[in-house]
């Protein structure tokens, strides 16, 4: 992990868990898994602290932790989840998507679920104020949208699990499968028990699973763990049976949000109307994915419901069926939202993303550098790998001018060079030297240049409060509160610039992060 | 003259010709280009097989007929026409052997040290004898757009070729990129004119067609734009550069019969001088056609809305020439940074 990350997760657990949290995930992300007296040992606070901010982590599903045993003892191992720190930030956009989509009294739930990392009904009647025994009328709208939420999968129920890592709970169950299937596995059992074990981890991530019939099998949790474990005694198939508690699923989120941005990107390179129909198109094929990243396209579908609210404007030789129309643009080699196969249109949604990231990048290059540098960098992305003459030629500008705007995109990381050379030697003059570009490469940088720039506008923001200090202090004084004592003319001026800058930096803050989103999460 | 050898014949004035060398010269003439032994025997019967070859002979070494030998060593005569018989009969061998390289070459134009190192002449010959022709009026001196500081000789009426001049884009040796931008603007405006529908929130229906490579060098024709004649690739290197800017996107042509060019050749006179290399050319100029994009339109689509756009680059991070060197604690970080504070200016 680099020191960005690092950096940034420092800021992240200190601004929302407060200086001993930090201190313990910044003992984890430096060491890696540890166990408690590790921790205790490098974190220089007192073991009742160290497990207290351990046990707040676990809570909010920030470490996992995974026993070894060690002679007769069985010890627990701590590791930082660092995606999962890295969402911190992004808990607003959670809650606008479930305002928009379910409305306030759901929004309020995945609000106290974000607080407090997990909740259960017992915590929802004290949050709520209820009585021991609330009247089911009462209990009503919460249970709804609790239901719907889960329905939908923005809520999962807590499994036993989450408390493990994904790599943790692969790989045991790798080396049990191996070690049931007996000493020398040959190659086709070998190939059998990961085709299982796929299987296997598909179901625990909650996603659908092909049966062998053609059925589709339906998304059940994994019930198993629940069944021999009396400490986390629950059921997965009631939702609010006793025991159970309920977790935010961020995959899904991503999942929503990615819907947004490819309907935003499609109706601003065709219209509103394509906008509207790729976001039904991909909407109702929203609960399929369990991960956002490893879908690469929809379900094949026949047609999409039209849109409601947007009138779908043909102009030319157009034939009764509009929609028609419009699901053939989407699908033309240029545009490349849809993808046709006979009747059907689906979705390659892994393309889709690959070009809106190209879009991101164009527009960075373009306000970084100039047009010129954009249409290079493109001419680079459209033909591959190219010298600079090719390249002088292509865009139709002298050399000189394709030179300084090649070395401009390699220096900040948009173009890459390969040396080709053409002796033995490998010197230059006899050395082709051919510019490419590699998106998936650009975008881990662009990710780190992400957190460098979250994390400096973090840092810039605890300075301006640092400097404003004794302001504010004094602006939270109980007399002051109380309209006894009063605050200067000057002071009030200073404390309306601080509101502002604050503001300005946080909406920066929230804007980098729909950044990350693209180039890390989709 | 040092370089002078040998008999020579008055300069500016061509060796006079026997009754029959006259007669060869002026069926080569008739002929107008290279013919072999065997088709000149074909064509002169008034003499026999060796008197002509020996007539042929002493052609060449008047400078009336130029010698030429195919790959598969076949002797190939062509009659010079007189007004370089004139200006070339007062050559010695060596500016001959010069003269024969340079008009070898043709519009490429060819460098001193190569014709040193083709003809085996002396250094001094050859920069004596390059001088001479010179200054005759016989060659001239142009240099490459591509080694601008590189010398390149070739024959006086000669025109450079494309690859010397950089075509229609370079004026004095250097490229014009405002007219590059100008003519570039202008085709981008005819095809969001003939591309995008007259209802900004509408498509067009699938069987829509678009201008095509061969439509939009028809119109630069018709329109003058521009004095420069363009040819069809100039006009293919400029839609080419439009996509690369992310402007217009190319389409796979629907077949059939197209509305768009009917429209366009109902006109005007189609391809009156269309040459062989535009016919080659035509699956690429009039397989594709060009539709313009609305986001590159700008107030086409009235919407300002961006997709995502730059957040990164809105704040000083995005821009910082020294972002690398920015660290928590360094002599650059954060809480001091002066674009910060200037942004941050409220």
């Amino acid at each position: 992990m680099s020191k960005n990350t690092a950096r940034l997760c420092g800021y992240l657990l200190a601004e929302h868990f407060g200086n001993f949290v930090e201190k313990v995930g910044l003992v984890l992300l430096n060491r890696g898994r540890s166990s408690l007296r590790e921790i205790d040992q490098k974190a220089k606070i007192s073991l009742r602290l160290v497990r207290e901010s351990l046990f707040v982590l676990l809570q909010h599903n920030l470490v996992t932790f995974w026993e070894h045993t060690e002679g007769s003892r069985l010890v627990p191992y701590y590791q930082l989840e660092v995606q999962n720190v890295l969402m911190l930030d992004r808990y607003p956009t959670y809650i606008k998507v479930v305002m928009d989509q379910y409305g306030e009294e759901a929004a309020d739930i995945v609000a106290e679920t974000l607080r407090q990392g997990r909740i259960n009904m017992e915590h929802i009647k004290q949050w709520k104020g209820w009585s021991d025994n609330p009247k089911e009328a009462e209990m009503y709208p919460v249970k709804q949208a609790i239901s719907e939420l889960i329905d939908n999968r923005f809520m999962t129920i807590v499994s036993f699990l989450d408390a493990h890592s994904r790599n943790d709970r692969h790989m045991a169950d790798t080396k049990e499968a191996f070690a049931k299937a007996g000493l020398n596995p040959n190659a086709s059992d070998k190939k059998k028990i990961n085709i299982q074990l796929a299987d296997k981890w598909q179901e625990e991530d909650g996603d659908y699973v092909e049966a062998q019939t053609g059925e589709k099998r339906k998304r059940a949790m994994v019930v198993k763990d629940f069944e021999g474990n009396k400490r986390h005694a629950g059921d997965a198939n009631d939702v609010f049976a006793a025991g159970n508690s309920y977790r935010v699923n961020f995959e899904r989120f991503h999942i929503y949000l990615r819907t947004d941005d490819v309907a935003k990107f499609a109706a601003q390179r065709i219209n509103p109307a394509a906008g509207a129909i790729m976001k039904n198109f991909l909407r109702r094929a929203e609960d399929r994915p369990a991960l956002c990243k490893t879908q690469t396209e929809t379900e094949f579908v026949r047609s999409v419901k039209p849109p409601d609210d947007v009138e779908l404007l043909v102009e030319g030789d157009a034939g009764a069926n509009r929609l028609l129309e419009y699901m053939e643009w989407l699908a033309d080699g240029s545009e490349g939202f849809l993808k046709k196969k006979g009747e059907l249109y689906c979705c390659p949604i892994r393309d889709v993303v690959t070009r809106l990231k190209q879009q991101v990048i164009e527009s960075i290059i373009v306000e970084r550098f100039s047009e010129d540098h954009k249409r290079i960098w493109r001419i680079l992305l459209m033909k591959e790998k190219l010298d600079e003459k090719q390249v002088a030629k292509f865009a139709m500008v002298p050399i000189k001018e394709a030179r300084r705007c090649l070395f401009d995109l390699h220096n900040a990381g948009f173009a890459f060079i390969q040396d080709v050379p053409r002796t033995a030697d490998h010197a230059t003059t006899k050395t082709f030297f051919l510019f490419y570009i590699c998106i998936r490469t650009t975008s881990h940088q662009l990710v780190e240049s992400g957190y460098r720039t979250l994390a400096n506008l973090k840092q810039r923001r605890a300075k301006e409060i640092f400097a404003r200090k004794l302001l504010l202090e004094k602006s939270e004084r109980t007399d002051v509160v109380d309209g006894e004592g009063s605050l200067s003319v000057g002071e009030l001026r200073q404390l309306d610039i601080l509101g502002e800058v604050i503001k300005r930096l946080r909406s920066s803050e929230m804007r980098m992060d729909r950044m990350m989103l693209i180039f890390r999460d989709y | 003259m040092s370089a002078r050898k040998g008999k020579q014949p008055a300069e500016g004035k061509a060796s006079p010709l026997t009754s029959e060398e006259q007669m060869v010269f002026d069926a080569l003439r008739r002929i107008g280009k290279k013919v072999g032994q065997d088709e000149l025997e074909e064509k002169i019967t008034d003499l026999d097989a060796e008197t002509l070859m020996r007539t042929v002979q002493s052609l060449v070494s008047k400078q009336y007929v130029d010698f030429l030998a195919t790959k598969s060593g076949e002797a190939r005569f062509l009659a010079r026409d007189m007004e370089e018989v004139a200006k070339t009969s007062g050559l010695s061998s060596d500016e001959r052997i010069i003269y024969q390289l340079i008009k070898g070459v043709g519009s490429k134009g060819i460098w001193i040290k190569d014709i040193k190192s083709r003809s085996n002449i002396h250094q001094k010959n050859v920069n004596d004898g390059v001088k001479l022709l010179e200054k005759k009026g016989i060659i001239k001196t142009v240099k490459s757009v591509k080694q601008p500081t590189k010398k390149l000789y070739m024959l006086m009426d000669i025109e450079p070729s494309v690859e010397l001049t950089g075509g229609a884009w370079y004026t004095d040796q250097e490229m014009d990129t405002d007219f590059i931008d100008q003519i570039s603007e202008q085709i981008h405006k005819y095809i969001i004119k003939n591309s995008l529908p007259r209802q900004p929130t509408a498509i067009y229906s699938s069987t829509q067609t678009y201008p095509t490579a061969r439509s939009i060098h028809n119109f630069i024709r018709k329109s003058r734009i521009t004095t420069v004649d363009l040819s069809l690739g100039d006009v293919q290197s400029l839609l080419d550069r439009l996509e690369f800017d992310g402007k217009v996107v190319k389409q796979m042509k629907i077949g059939g019969a197209s509305t768009f060019i009917d429209r366009m050749e109902t006109d005007e006179d189609e391809d009156e001088d269309e040459d062989e290399d535009e016919v080659v050319m035509d699956l690429e100029s009039e397989g594709w056609m060009y539709r313009a994009l609305r986001e590159a339109s700008g107030t086409m689509s009235g919407r300002e809305e961006r997709v995502v756009g730059n957040e990164w680059t809105q704040m000083p991070c995005g821009k910082c020439p020294v972002f690398q060197f920015c660290t928590e604690d360094g002599p650059v970080n954060p809480a001091n940074c002066e674009y910060f504070k200037k942004w941050l200016e409220i």
